[in-house]
């Protein structure tokens, strides 16, 4: 589409309406786990570090597309390897200052990957220095490669108290929701075009002690 | 946080921004506006001046129609007074009724009967000839100073043929009822006010319309009866009858004749030319917003509302899909902006079937049937003899 009818302002709008799709309704969330090149040891033969230090995870919103297990028979008998696509908001990448790399890491329930590849995968209206999103191929990371703590959720099967996710916060352009810190940027209320939400950041709860269990329908 | 009154040039127009009650509502109003269209949950990307754009248009909206209805009652009242600021407000006003529209229908045709009007008629003659019985009164006809009429100044803009009103064939006489079929009494009696004392008088009780007849058939009588003189009128041409003789020759006939009539000028000075003549210059302002009573301000609110959803669904109509993450998301703008029309719709007819039932005109109907009904219901009252009047 013509540059004429897309401006910086469409641009905004069309980043605002993906980050409220990613952030405010679906929720789903990778943790990215940065490798340090500085404090990983790399061999000095094989320019390749055989333990890999990481930076601390950051939460990062985006649309997840998984894929069942790919499970081989071998001779030692049977082999399941995970691989998974991550879709993440290009542009809430550059709020955050995060730069992801192939061969770094992230963790989606229980499983951690090792990104394959991660290109830019779009353009906004074909306007070469708006990226839309990258498209984060991870392939299960070998087992004693990358070790981590899990983040929920993970599975309702275990126990662990953040196995399951019991409550969602929505973002909506605030600095912080009752989750902390959000890093959340909305460029149209952030260049004054609309204003903030009337009311905060809503959420559903199960453990909240309102009979409602979401702001949406109760807000006292 | 920005609020009504401390923001630069909130509406388009401004026409209510000084109303305590607007600044008021306005603020309350994004709240009604966004929490009705879900901004509590998702995003509603209307601004606040958008909203209270919606806010303006939608008072505009409400006091059009009004002011509309108010016309249709009222126009015939306001008819050829002065546009500008002299009634200025008079939207809110309730008029006393006048029969100047009715009037200024009549005019043309007391014109034609020589009783009245706008135009001024003029007085000429035309010297008779011996032997000649045709004369064109476009040439022939002149005022005292033998000026031809039909080139006078005031038959320039524009210029056009004489209408013969009237022709001198008679001699007016003043006391002509002494003479006529009528009891010359009668003129006396009229003039001093004791006709029911004369001996002459018959005590006779009769009715207005046979004093009028016999104005008329006096009339007729002294045009016919008394003379034998005649004309008719052919293109230019005036025909006279009888043939002048040697006798009538050098004396004249005079004529009275008029111009066409020019509507746009009158014989005087006719200010209400310029005053009000249709829908669009009578003087009705915009309703001043903190007048406007609890019934106009909830249909506002419900308009501002439509005109919001429509707009907000002209925005996410913009794009049919809007590129996500691995993925395309369709917005919902063209339901948004059907269904912000259709209420625009609803409420615009609502308003409108509402103002239809009290037009001036209605209310008398209404007024009418209440009154026959209550005749009805009287019927079925049961009164004593002797402290009522039964009628019908």
């Amino acid at each position: 589409m013509a540059r004429l009818f897309i401006t910086q302002r469409e641009i905004n709008f069309i980043n605002d309406i993906a980050k409220e799709i990613v952030k405010d309704v679906i929720g789903q969330k990778i943790y990215y786990f940065s490798i340090s090149e500085i404090k990983s040891k790399v061999h000095d033969v094989y320019e390749e570090a055989p333990e890999k230090i990481f930076e601390n995870p950051i939460e990062i919103n985006c649309l997840v597309k998984y894929q069942p297990q790919d499970i081989k028979a071998n001779s030692f008998g049977f082999e399941e390897t995970y691989g998974i696509e991550a879709y993440v908001q290009k542009r809430d990448l550059l709020d955050k200052g995060i730069e992801m790399l192939e061969g770094d890491f992230f963790s989606y329930g229980e499983t951690f990957f090792e990104i394959i590849t991660a290109p830019d995968s779009n353009t906004i209206y074909g306007e070469i220095e708006h990226k839309g999103f990258m498209t984060i191929t991870g392939k299960q990371a070998r087992k004693g490669q990358f070790k981590a703590k899990i983040f929920g959720p993970t599975d309702e099967q275990y126990s662990d108290p953040d196995a399951v996710q019991n409550d969602f916060y929505q973002q909506r352009g605030f600095a912080y929701n009752k989750e902390g810190v959000t890093g959340d940027v909305r460029e149209l209320q952030k260049e004054g075009v609309l204003t903030k939400p009337i009311s905060g950041p809503g959420y559903v709860s199960n453990t909240n002690k309102s009979p409602a269990g979401s702001s949406f329908y109760d807000e006292s | 946080m920005s609020t009504f009154a401390n923001t630069t040039n909130p509406t388009p127009f401004g026409s209510f921004n000084d109303e305590s009650g607007f600044q008021s509502d306005a603020d309350k109003m994004i709240v009604f506006v966004k929490r009705k269209l879900g901004d509590d949950i998702l995003s509603v990307e209307l601004t606040k001046k958008q909203i209270w754009s919606n806010l303006e248009e939608s008072v505009f909206e409400y006091s059009s129609i009004l002011n509309q209805y108010q016309a249709k009652s009222q126009l015939v009242n306001f008819l050829g007074y002065p546009t500008g600021s002299v009634l200025s407000g008079s939207e809110q006003k309730f008029p006393r009724e006048n029969l100047e529209y009715l009037a200024r229908f009549a005019e043309p045709y007391a014109s034609e009967a020589g009783i009245g009007g706008s135009y001024n008629m003029i007085s000429g003659s035309i010297t008779l000839k011996a032997n000649q019985q045709d004369y064109d009164f476009l040439t022939d006809l002149k005022d005292t100073a033998g000026n031809v009429i039909y080139d006078s100044a005031e038959n320039s803009n524009p210029k056009t043929k004489l209408r013969i009103s009237e022709v001198f064939h008679f001699s007016p006489q003043a006391a002509y009822r002494f003479f006529d079929t009528t009891s010359a009494i009668n003129y006396l009696n009229n003039e001093f006010s004791f006709e029911s004392f004369t001996p002459e008088t018959i005590f006779y009780v009769l009715p207005v319309f046979e004093d009028i007849l016999r104005a008329g058939q006096l009339d007729l009588s002294n045009r016919v009866r008394r003379s034998n003189y005649s004309y008719k009128v052919i293109g230019t041409n005036i025909r006279i009858f009888p043939q002048p003789t040697m006798q009538a020759d050098g004396r004249k006939l005079w004529l009275r004749v008029r111009m066409y009539s020019d509507p746009l000028n009158p014989s005087y000075q006719d200010d209400t030319l310029y005053g009000v003549s249709n829908l669009s210059n009578i003087p009705f302002g915009v309703l001043q917003y903190d007048k406007i009573n609890s019934i106009g301000k909830q249909w506002i609110r419900q308009y501002t509302l439509a005109l919001s959803r429509e707009q907000l669904g002209l925005v996410r109509s913009k794009f049919s899909n809007i590129p996500i993450p691995g993925s395309d998301l369709q917005l919902d703008g063209n339901s948004l902006v059907t269904s912000g029309r259709e209420d625009k719709t609803k409420l615009i007819e609502e308003l409108k079937t509402m103002l239809e039932t009290m037009t001036y005109d209605k209310l008398i109907e209404i007024s009418a049937l209440r009154a026959e009904n209550m005749q009805k219901q009287l019927k079925f009252s049961p009164m004593p003899n002797g402290w009522s009047v039964f009628m019908g």
